[in-house]
């Protein structure tokens, strides 16, 4: 339902993925392991369509080719995106923050799953979002692109400057997410712990190619550790 | 000053705010167009007084139009004078952004020439379609009268109006801005270009319609230019430098502080206007804001947004 071919992306003369090849199974969590510079949040910013990738690349969501789309567009085919840092409107509030991510769906009512899903931001609704907590500030995201009503949730680095007790329910979170509104989640992390917990394939980005490729049942822990260590 | 007594130069300084509030009407029109379009898309429009002028004639060939065609309308053709007016601006903005300002973003210096070179080729297609004299609309006798709350104040009432519908504007643009949905866009697609686009946002076209809707304002201001002074094709030019001034001073990214600065500058203009000649009272105008603005080097109220 999701296909990633030949993706190539850089910035100027300097490629950072070199044909890169990725295929998604409906309703899976899939990690996308890799240190820092390896090129994560460029593949992510090339999928969501914030960088152009080069002619020969193709992006495909269920049977539509959208690898040279603007991003808008992208949304409406059912990708969405929860950028590493966030990026939350920091002087709207909570509750507008939100709304931005219903410009696709048909109800321009927040849904009230958003609420159960993340009670604190109930609770927030009025204040801005730049008056929050990061971890409120990556729920708030999560939110805001999950209203998008998505196929394919692609989440960078989420557990960046977060506490371990509030990772280990972000991977509930996560896994709850899937089974209730039934799409896959594309996470980029460098926490092994957390992405062991929440996802059922893992894979290994190196100078912008895929170098390890490994199911949750034969994940092999180590190996993936000696990726992520220099 | 001359032999004034007291009680004279009270009526003066009130009769003479008052047309100064007339003049800080369309300073805030103007402003509010300016300061949108600045701060959604970060450029200085140099037409924006054209549109104001595209308003004015809009006005003027319409009330023509009435009286030579519709005389018994003559008495309300203004509430369809209004909307033409920003419909006529609305539409020229639209097309501008989309044929010129799209191409040019991110580059400020770039914009900055190009609106110089739009409002020269404005002038001249006023000059060449509508004539380069000066022309005047018809206006109802009503709006020309003068309301005398005591018998040495003479109020106008078109100023009366003006007031009324630039209060309305402005908090019509704040409700829209806040509640509806192009507003949200707005205001996402002014913190955030790229993150609102990753939503969904189309921000092209929310750039488009921002645009349009600046100049939009600036029309209406037009249509009531009118009312106060004839129009040619450069009656732009006198407005766009007090105009940039009334944002500036207001400290470019608050409400209140463009209307505070819009009565600072109208009101003041006006009443140096009385008492001396215009060209001295334009020197002394721009030398209090000189050093106002010395003192207050970013404005009287700039805008504290954490990021
Ligand atoms: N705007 C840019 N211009 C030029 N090079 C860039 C730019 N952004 C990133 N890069 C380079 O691209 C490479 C990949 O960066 P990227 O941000 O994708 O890595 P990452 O895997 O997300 O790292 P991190 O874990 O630190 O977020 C790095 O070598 C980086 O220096
Ligand atoms: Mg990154």
């Amino acid at each position: 339902m999701f296909h990633v071919k030949n993706l190539t992306v850089g910035y100027g003369e300097s490629e950072v993925i070199r044909g890169l090849e990725l295929d998604l199974v409906q309703g899976e969590i899939l990690a996308i392991m890799g240190r820092n510079g390896m090129g994560k949040t460029t593949l992510f910013k090339s999928l969501i369509g914030v960088l152009g990738c080069t002619g020969q690349s193709s992006i495909e969501i269920s049977g539509s080719e959208v690898s040279q789309e603007p991003s808008y567009k992208r949304v409406r085919y059912g990708l969405a995106y929860v950028p590493q840092g966030r990026m939350i409107y920091p002087s709207l509030t909570v509750e507008d923050n939100i709304r931005v991510g219903l410009e696709t769906a048909k109800s321009k009512k927040i849904p009230s799953y958003v609420y159960e899903l993340f009670p604190v931001l109930a609770e927030m609704a009025k204040r801005r979002g730049g008056n929050l907590s990061g971890g409120q500030q990556q729920q708030l995201a999560i939110a805001r692109a999950l209203v998008t009503e998505p196929k394919v949730l692609l989440l960078d680095e989420p557990t960046e400057g977060i506490q371990p007790s509030i990772i280990k329910e972000m991977a509930r979170t996560l896994k709850k997410i899937r089974d209730e509104h039934d799409i896959s989640i594309i996470v980029a992390e460098q926490v092994l712990s957390f992405t062991l917990e929440a996802c059922d394939r893992f894979l290994v980005i190196e100078n912008g190619e895929i170098v390890h490729s490994s199911l949750r049942k034969d994940v092999d822990a180590e190996k993936i550790t000696k990726f992520l260590s220099v | 000053m001359g032999d004034y007594t007291i009680q004279e130069i009270y009526s003066v300084v009130v009769m003479q705010s008052f047309s100064g509030l007339s003049l800080l009407c369309i300073f805030v029109l103007m402003g509010l167009g300016l300061y949108i379009i600045f701060g959604q898309m970060g450029v200085i429009n140099m037409a924006h007084a054209e549109f104001l002028v595209m308003g004015s004639y809009t006005m003027c060939l319409f009330s023509k139009f009435i009286s030579a065609n519709f005389p018994w309308m003559m008495n309300y053709y203004i509430i369809l004078a209004v909307p033409l007016s920003f419909a006529v601006a609305f539409g020229v903005g639209y097309l501008v952004e989309w044929l010129l300002i799209s191409r040019l973003y991110k580059r400020a210096l770039d914009t900055l020439l190009a609106t110089w070179g739009l409002s020269l080729i404005f002038q001249q297609c006023f000059r060449s379609f509508i004539g380069a004299r000066e022309i005047s609309a018809d206006l109802p006798d009503w709006l020309m009268g003068t309301w005398m709350p005591t018998d040495s104040i003479f109020i106008p009432v078109n100023g009366l109006v003006l007031l009324a519908l630039t209060i309305a504007i402005t908090v019509g643009l704040v409700l829209f801005m806040t509640k509806s949905r192009l507003g949200l866009r707005m205001r996402a697609t002014t913190q955030n270009r790229e993150m609102s686009n990753a939503l969904g946002v189309n921000t092209k076209m929310t750039d488009r319609l921002t645009f349009a809707l600046a100049c939009g304002i600036s029309g209406i201001a037009g249509a009531f230019f009118t009312t106060m002074a004839s129009t040619s094709p450069t009656a732009g030019t006198n407005y766009i430098v007090d105009s940039f001034l009334v944002l500036v001073l207001g400290g470019l990214g608050s409400l209140l502080g463009l209307f505070i600065s819009a009565a600072f500058l109208g009101i003041l203009s006006s009443v140096l206007e009385f008492f001396m000649s215009g060209s001295l009272a334009k020197v002394w105008l721009y030398l209090i804001i000189f050093v106002v603005l010395m003192k207050f080097t970013r404005g009287l109220f700039s805008a504290r947004i954490r990021t």
